[in-house]
């Protein structure tokens, strides 16, 4: 599960920002993918439109990484509705 | 040409805190904010609830169908203001000074409602046309224009665009049209009607709106919340006012502006600084003269512990007397008409001597360790005043205001 949400976070970064694929891995900072935070916020709307899940307001702020991304992803998909 | 003395001899006020200038007043001073759960439109699909509308609004007390059909809700407000602020200034107009009286007026997006629903008819609904008012009804400018209208003002008027800093920049630059003699009076304030689907969906995707409400300053502040409304300031020279015996509510002394030149939305601090030394600098008066800052003051994370620097670096060692609070906790931010409300309570803090609260105020933050007049309104000693507007994408007005003592 964990490397499919992986594959679509990459997709989707790329896609929005412009950039290669291959530069972006799962140890990747926003910072170092020259993300700002509207950047960031981009990312955690589109996953939650690809989804159908909600992130509130005050998790999406503190996700900085594509780790933090996928895990906190995972963590809404796999928790019992 | 000779800078004169401006002002201001009527005020006008329509937001969640109420329909008039007095009502607003009182529920200041009572710390009695209008931000509740919106009502005027359907709020399921939208995960903050909470915003500052005006209450019970009917517009056929204010307006005729003929006229309701042509001014859209955003427009309806600057003009109720402008009525409430120039009978205020009881103005006996004759046809010389109609010519000379401008009408600045800010907003940010204009008339949202008409938009929405010019949308909805076209995207939703599958018609194939929209209502013929449409654009009349949008233009940002409408306000404005209905004002000159209203009141058969033929000096220039404009309406001014700058995301939350709007009406600090149209009530700055009418100031400084009367200070200079372009003018000799002004109508100006602003106007804003954000509480419309569409656009409450635009700031759900930027998620800088709270859940709960508006707490400045407070650590566990969460966010802005969007309110509605319009006021307007009439401006005039102390000579003029004087002259036909005017009452004199407070005085504009200064201006100033600035650009971040940084972030899109993200504020930064050294514009603020600028704009707030631009301002004093204008107004002749050193920061230690400054008893209390109408702040920004958002609730948003990022602006209230900017803004607490950027006050810091201006104000040294007086940060620690000067009084500062924002109101946005009491009326929301009403985006591009929330600093005329915010001029209408500094100026009414003036002339009543009151210190607007911070209302909501739970946790201390300490990196917002100022006195921020919290939950309760202080009776006491004013005599300048600051109101700040730090907009998205970094562009900052600030006004400084004076009691009016008699001279």
């Amino acid at each position: 599960m964990e490397e499919e949400l992986l594959r679509k976070v990459v997709e989707l970064i790329a896609a929005n920002n412009h950039i290669p694929p291959e530069t972006i891995t799962i140890d990747s900072s926003f910072e170092d993918l020259s993300m700002d935070s509207l950047d960031g916020l981009t990312l955690i709307n589109d996953l939650e439109n690809e989804y159908n899940i909600t992130l509130p307001n005050e998790e999406a702020v503190k996700i900085k990484t594509v780790r933090q991304a996928v895990e906190s992803l995972n963590k809404i998909i796999t928790q019992p509705s | 040409m000779q800078n004169r003395r401006v002002v201001i001899t009527g005020m006008g006020s329509i937001s969640s805190l109420g329909k008039t200038v007095t009502e607003t007043w009182q529920n200041v001073v009572d710390c009695k904010s209008g931000i509740g759960p919106i009502t005027m439109t359907d709020m399921s699909q939208i995960r903050f609830k909470n915003g500052g509308e005006v209450k019970n609004y009917n517009a056929q007390n204010h307006f005729t169908d003929k006229e309701i059909d042509l001014i859209d809700r955003f427009a309806q407000f600057g003009i109720i203001a402008a009525r409430e602020a120039v009978q205020q200034a009881d103005i006996q107009w004759t046809e010389e000074l109609k010519d000379r009286t401008c009408v600045i007026m800010g907003t940010s997006i204009g008339g949202q409602e008409t938009t929405e629903a010019a949308f909805h008819s076209l995207f939703k609904e599958g018609k194939n046309r929209v209502n013929l008012f449409s654009i009349p009804r949008i233009m940002p400018n409408a306000a404005a224009s209905h004002i000159t209208m209203q009141f058969g003002i033929t000096g220039f008027a404009y309406t001014i665009s700058t995301a939350c800093a709007s009406s600090n920049h149209a009530i700055g630059n009418a100031f400084w049209m009367v200070r200079g003699g372009m003018c000799d009076m002004a109508i100006t304030g602003g106007s804003e009607t954000p509480i419309n689907f569409g656009f409450l969906k635009s700031w759900e995707a930027l998620r800088v709106v709270a859940s709960d409400t508006c707490r400045p300053f407070s650590k566990d502040r969460q966010g802005m919340i969007l309110g509605e409304g319009g006021a307007i300031l009439i401006l005039e020279t102390l000579d003029s006012a004087l002259q036909r015996g005017a009452e004199i509510y407070a005085e504009i002394i200064g201006f100033g502006m600035s650009s971040d030149a940084g972030h899109i939305t993200k504020p930064d601090q050294k514009g603020p600084e600028k704009a707030m030394r631009m301002a004093l600098n204008d107004a002749a008066i050193s920061p230690d003269k400054i008893d209390y800052i109408n702040a920004h003051g958002t609730g948003t994370f990022a602006n209230d512990s900017l803004e607490t620097a950027a006050i810091k670096a201006v104000f040294g060692d007086h940060e620690k007397k000067v009084a500062v609070s924002s109101t946005k906790s009491l009326h929301g931010h009403v985006l591009g008409g929330t600093s005329a409300i915010e001029a209408v309570i500094t100026a009414s803090a003036l002339q009543h001597q009151v210190y607007p609260p911070t209302a909501n105020y739970t946790v201390p933050d300490p990196e917002c360790d100022l006195d921020v007049v919290p939950n309760k309104s202080r009776q006491g000693k004013m005599n300048y005043a600051m109101s700040n507007s730090f907009a998205f994408g970094g562009l900052n007005a600030v006004l400084v205001f004076k009691k009016w003592d008699g001279g």
